[in-house]
């Protein structure tokens, strides 16, 4: 019953009472008011003086991991609460946070919630809300507790030893073309002072020779650089969920980046899916942070396609780049582009994602043959494959004989 | 603050989450047992609960019980198996979904119909449903040519089927609708209309009702709770639904026995009028219902007087000798009037609109004669009367009783109808005082009164005094009706009785005594349906009748005359007992008899019954005119001029104590409050019990067994002034208590040293109590021990001597606690 029409009612009988003065109309109508009173307090009492707190372990965690959080509620009241039902509105797959108290007077309740993160992505805990009523159902109030915040839940990264496609094919170290951001041992050059240059890079004694105050310049280290071509292109992706190519696509991409970034070498990535999605060369932890974040959030799109993508970026790259180009497409157009990487000196390898086997559909033409045939090493991942045994030590990711 | 709160949550620590949908408040439990089960399982339940379903029925059937107890018929026995019926069809017709609500609902009626009809039949007519089916089709032809259906099986059917299509709406609106308010407010209906017909000790049924209403609707709101909470998958934990039933048990008994302490009463004049109107629907609505299924009241078992706003001819009355009252009196002839009819329909009487006039405890009611005499009746309820409302009875006219009360007139002529009391009806053991109006009138004086014809008129705008012999229009319209189709034989009759009478007084006696003498009383009467009932009487009956006949035919023939009268309802001055220097009423007393109305002298008692004694009217100067004995004389002054009549507006609560208030009735009230307050007391000690017998079951209850008993000795041993030291041992103080039990010093001592292994010894070896078995003896164990210590407890009630003094150390550490937050507060 709705509280108007409670109201209804007790009018209703209070007319009857008063017109008849009978006892017992009186008596039910006394009975209906005092009960509407009392849930009435009863529902707004119900959510004061009520802390909430929740403790998450951090604010990101990967696929496969277990994300775990410890939620209480004090009733800081003497009087008890009869029930609280506490609904998180959290977006994470499978996170249950929600509990129904009740609690004595100045007593806690303490729950916790563990839940294995299974897909990556930008998720939200919260908000908190508390909902709590009268036993008569009568009344109901909701009150929020906490507001909403992020987790993002990172790409899984494989435990490779070794990466299949270059075992001992790497090229040597390099110069890089690129200026670091960040001080390195290697000053190259000098320049004009910049508003926004830290003070500590100026270079005094050209300052005073030129008159002007002169910043250095850096050179990266000498490394190989390392870039990883994401294909996420919509058109050629396959299968669902955690099963398809899109995902296979992005445990690769953040297993072989974080391979490589661990063998101090400065990787880049390009993406293309919703939008096309750069990350310069960077070497360290720091780089492995922000290719994780990336990866974490990217979906598959109607971007540039792999053919597009090796074209605009393919310019950057020296003779002591590597190129690892990660697709499930069988076309052939972007063949052309990776021979031009390979004829400039790129070492270009390809993990190619079976994208039939993720439909249940019969198998295509295998076009990725032809790159083989060209000198280019292959790796090729199928459905419900372990991508470790794929990554590591697929017999048809060898090299092939040298023309 | 937080360090301050006790964690009460560490048991609900362990239920963790896991992202499997098995864990949470049980549900994941019962998927999986259900999965490990076969799944042909039978499984007879209901997802609501059984309670739900023991709540429904105990609200169906108080509500079908106060049918049974208003007794409108015989048989009526037979609702408590149809409404069983009705109940087990509205639940699995709810509980169904393959076929639609609307054929759904017409085989439930169809099958109230077949319900009904067969058990009428068994009831009334042996499992003969030939003549119940004659029996319909008479009433059908009858109601449709706008008579009245007399006939008690067709209540009984109509009734039955009502019952089972409440029980069955019920269950469906539970169950279907999810609707337990309307459920409750539909039967709340029915109760409040069969309830308005018993006596009130029969409020018990509302009590029963309005508890198991609030049970079922908590019950039914919560079940609603976890089911949502299911569906979010929100965990809760195992005793929180037993948590909210105790809380809002504990609510909903506060609530009934707070409302029952709260004043009632009041009457709203405007209130009432509109409620009373006769285009009110619900009044339309019951007159149609008394017309097409009156009832033949003649079949009301234990019938020692019953008073309702309309008078049947109908049948035998069949009244008993049940004692209704004992009367003391000045004047034992009185006999004792509970209300007054004025319209005439044919086979019965009933009352034109009326509207409701409180008056206070010994107010004064106006008199509506100009010479009367007081008449003091001290009534002691016996057998309470069955009654529509609750009627105060005694001699015409009541003008003053020492209840709180409420004056019910007719709004056309604004004559007093009846007294309400304002508290109810009285039960057995109860005793009120009326005193009232008896005409002093003598015989020379009521001859001297001309017929209405011949009396003056007078225009409305006139101002003077006005004389003796003055009849109001309203009266002479109001009592002077009769049913168009009367037949004129009747005045016929009346006027060559009444040919050689030349007053209104020998005229009416004319009547009178032509009834008396050429009239046999005779109870085995019925009167033929479709016939009206003075024309039946003095022409087809066989001059027999009883008293409603007499009165009725009276009445009527006086009208013809252009006399108005009326009848009244009420009981004789039953028999004198000399032993208690009382009259008894017996249910045979149950009476009607006719009033004629004189100018100036108001309502004159007439007994046209034969084998009754006419009324004795006083001799010329018994009675000095304008004596007014205990009343007032504002009250009776007569006006000159215009008859008195009750006066609406009139200020109506002005009047004080009188000689009455004696100190015997204080001395009654006195016992009413002390009653009161001692059942007030009675009922605080039951609650308190209540209360700490719930505290007590649920004290310690997240501990090991052992656990639980060990600390309720402690707490009962600690009342006694036995505590519990910091460095004694369990075994120690467990010794300590032999004084406290001292024939079970050694099942203290074991209790002890079953408590001490537990908490201590390996669990894995065979000395834990669990392992060698002792653990199941601890509840015989505490079984002997408790009522032991319950009784030293009592015996050595130390605990209240500590108590106050912990009350007043506990509100000064508030205190003080409460002015370093202050202080706190200020500095910051």
């Amino acid at each position: 019953m709705r509280p108007w029409q409670a109201i209804l009612l007790i009018l209703a009988l209070l007319f009857f009472a008063i017109s008849s003065g009978w006892s017992p109309l009186y008596k039910l109508t006394y009975v209906l008011l005092t009960l509407f009173i009392l849930s009435w307090l009863w529902a707004r009492y119900s959510l004061r003086k009520l802390v909430f707190h929740r403790n998450t372990t951090s604010g990101r965690v990967q696929v496969g991991e277990t994300f775990e959080e410890r939620l209480m509620l004090d009733n800081v009241s003497v009087l008890p609460k009869l029930w609280v039902q506490i609904v998180d509105g959290s977006t994470l797959p499978g996170h249950r946070a929600g509990y129904v108290a009740s609690m004595g007077g100045r007593k806690r309740a303490v729950w916790k919630a563990r839940t294995v993160c299974n897909r990556r992505g930008r998720y939200q805990l919260g908000p908190v809300t508390a909902t709590s009523g009268d036993p008569f159902g009568l009344f109901r109030r909701h009150k929020a507790l906490t507001p909403a915040h992020e987790l993002l839940v990172l790409p899984r990264v494989l435990p490779i030893t070794h990466f299949a496609l270059f075992t001992g094919g790497l090229p040597g170290r390099g110069r890089s073309s690129l200026r670091s951001l960040q001080t390195t041992t290697n000053a190259t050059t000098i320049r004009d002072y910049m508003a926004g240059d830290a003070l500590s890079r100026i270079h005094w004694r050209s300052s005073a020779h030129y008159n002007k105050l002169m910043v250095k310049e850096f050179d990266l280290d000498p490394a190989v650089d390392a870039w990883i071509f994401l294909d996420l292109h919509d058109a050629v992706q396959a299968g669902q969920g955690e099963h398809s190519t899109e995902e296979y696509g992005v445990t690769i991409a953040a297993t072989v980046a974080t391979y490589f970034l661990r063998q101090d070498l400065s990787v880049g990535i390009i993406i293309s899916g919703q939008h096309r999605e750069f990350m310069s060369l960077d070497r360290g932890d720091r780089q492995i942070e922000r290719i994780l974040e990336l990866l974490a959030v990217v979906s598959s799109g109607p971007g540039p396609d792999l053919k597009e993508a090796l074209a605009l970026d393919a310019l950057h790259f020296g003779r002591n780049t590597l190129a690892i180009v990660i697709t499930p497409s069988n076309s052939r157009d972007w063949h052309e582009g990776l021979h031009h990487l390979q004829r400039r000196g790129v070492k270009v390898a390809v993990v190619g994602l079976n994208a039939a086997s993720f439909d249940g559909s019969p198998p295509d033409e295998d076009t990725l043959a032809l790159l083989e045939g060209s000198g280019i090493p292959i790796a090729r991942v199928k459905c419900g494959e372990s991508l470790i045994k794929a990554l590591e030590s697929s017999h048809e990711a060898s090299y092939p004989l040298r023309r | 603050m937080q360090d301050a709160m006790r964690d009460a949550g560490v048991d609900r620590l362990a239920k963790i989450i896991s992202d499997t949908r098995s864990s949470g408040g049980g549900v994941g439990k019962n998927n999986n047992a259900q999965s490990r089960k076969p799944s042909f399982r039978i499984h007879i339940g209901i997802e609501e609960g059984w309670f739900s379903l023991i709540m429904l029925a105990t609200v169906v059937y108080s509500t079908i019980w106060c049918v049974q107890a208003v007794g409108w018929v015989d048989h009526l026995n037979i609702l408590t198996l149809t409404t069983l019926l009705g109940l087990i069809a509205g639940v699995i017709a709810s509980k169904q979904q393959r076929i639609p609500r609307l054929p759904v609902h017409l085989i439930a009626i169809f099958l109230a119909l077949l319900i009904a009809f067969w058990q009428t039949a068994g009831a009334y007519y042996g499992g003969d449903t030939a003549m119940l089916s004659h029996g319909m089709h008479h009433w059908f032809v009858t109601v449709i040519a706008g008579g009245t259906g007399e006939d008690d099986s067709i209540f009984l059917f109509f009734i039955t089927a009502l019952g089972f299509l409440l029980a069955y709406s019920s269950a469906w609106l539970l169950y279907r609708t999810r609707s337990p308010w309307l459920m409750v407010v539909a039967n709340a209906v029915v109760l409040l209309i069969n309830l308005s017909n018993v006596d009130s000790g029969y409020i018990v049924f509302l009590v029963v009702f309005l508890m198991a209403s609030l049970l079922l609707v908590l019950r039914f709101n919560l079940f609603e709770s976890t089911r949502r909470w299911r569906r979010q998958g929100l965990r809760y934990a195992d005793d929180l639904g037993w948590d909210v039933m105790q809380a809002g048990a504990l609510i909903s008994i506060a609530i009934l026995v707070f409302s029952w302490f709260l004043p009632w009463g009041y009457i709203n004049d405007t209130a009432s009028q509109v409620w009373s109107a006769n285009a009110n629907p619900w009044v339309q609505l019951e007159d149609t219902w008394n017309r097409v299924i009156s009832l033949n009241g003649g079949n009301i078992p234990n019938n020692h007087g019953n008073f309702r706003d309309t008078l049947v001819l109908g049948g035998n009355p069949n009244l008993n000798k049940d004692i209704v009252f004992t009367v003391q009196s000045n004047d034992s002839t009185q006999y004792l009037e509970s209300l007054s009819y004025d319209t005439y329909d044919g086979r019965g009487w009933s009352n034109s609109p009326t509207f409701g006039l409180p008056f206070q405890s010994n107010a004064v009611v106006p008199s509506e004669s100009q010479v009367v005499h007081t008449v003091d009746q001290q009534i002691t309820v016996v057998n309470p009367p069955g009654e529509q409302y609750p009627y105060i009875l005694g001699a015409s006219q009541i003008g003053t009783v020492n209840l709180d009360s409420t004056v019910l007139g007719t709004k056309n002529s604004d004559s007093m109808v009846a007294l309400l009391a304002r508290n109810g009806k009285l039960t057995a053991g109860e005793h009120y005082t009326v005193t009232s109006y008896v005409s002093s009138a003598d015989l020379q004086a009521l001859r001297s009164i001309p017929m209405p014809a011949d009396s003056p008129h007078i225009s409305d705008n006139f101002e003077g005094s006005l004389p003796l012999t003055y009849y109001d229009p309203s009266i002479l319209a109001a009592y002077l009706q009769l049913p168009k189709d009367l037949d004129p034989r009747i005045a016929v009759l009346s006027r060559l009785i009444t040919a050689n009478a030349p007053t209104m007084l020998d005229k009416v006696q004319a009547l009178e005594t032509y009834l008396h003498t050429n009239f046999t009383y005779d109870v085995n009467v019925n009167l033929p349906p479709g016939q009206e009932g003075v024309l039946w009487f003095l022409f087809s009956g066989n001059h027999r009748g009883f008293c409603n006949y007499f009165s009725t035919t009276m009445a009527v023939m006086a009208r013809t005359l252009g006399i108005p009268s009326r009848v009244v309802a009420g009981y004789t001055n039953g028999r004198s007992d000399p032993a208690h220097h009382d009259h008894i009423i017996y249910g045979t007393d149950a009476h009607s008899w006719t009033q004629i109305y004189f100018a100036g002298y108001g309502w004159i008692n007439f007994e046209p019954s034969a084998s009754f004694s006419p009324f004795e009217r006083p001799y010329p100067g018994q009675y000095q005119q304008g004596t007014t004995g205990l009343i007032p004389v504002g009250g009776i002054t007569p006006n000159p001029g215009r008859n008195r009549k009750l006066i609406r507006n009139e200020a109506a609560d002005t009047g004080g104590p009188t000689s009455a208030n004696t100190s015997v009735q204080f001395a009654a009230q006195l016992r009413q409050q002390a009653s009161i307050a001692f059942g007030a007391v009675v009922l605080l000690i039951l609650v308190s019990l209540l209360l700490f017998n719930i505290w007590w079951r649920r004290l310690f209850r997240n501990y090991r067994l052992s656990t639980q008993i060990f600390g309720r000795i402690c707490i009962l041993a600690n009342w006694a002034g036995i505590p519990l030291k910091y460095s004694q041992t369990p075994n120690e103080f467990v010794k300590t208590l032999a004084i406290a039990a001292p024939g079970e010093t050694a099942t203290l001592e074991h209790f002890g040293d079953i408590y001490t292994r537990e908490l201590w010894a390996n669990p894995d070896s065979a000395d834990h109590p669990r392992n060698s078995g002792e653990i199941n003896e601890l509840s015989r164990l505490w079984q002997r021990l408790q009522p032991r210590f319950f009784f030293y407890m009592l015996k050595h009630p130390y605990v209240l001597a500590v108590l106050p003094r912990r009350a007043w150390k506990s509100v000064r550490q508030l205190w003080v606690k409460r002015r370093a937050r202050r202080a706190l507060e200020q500095d910051w």
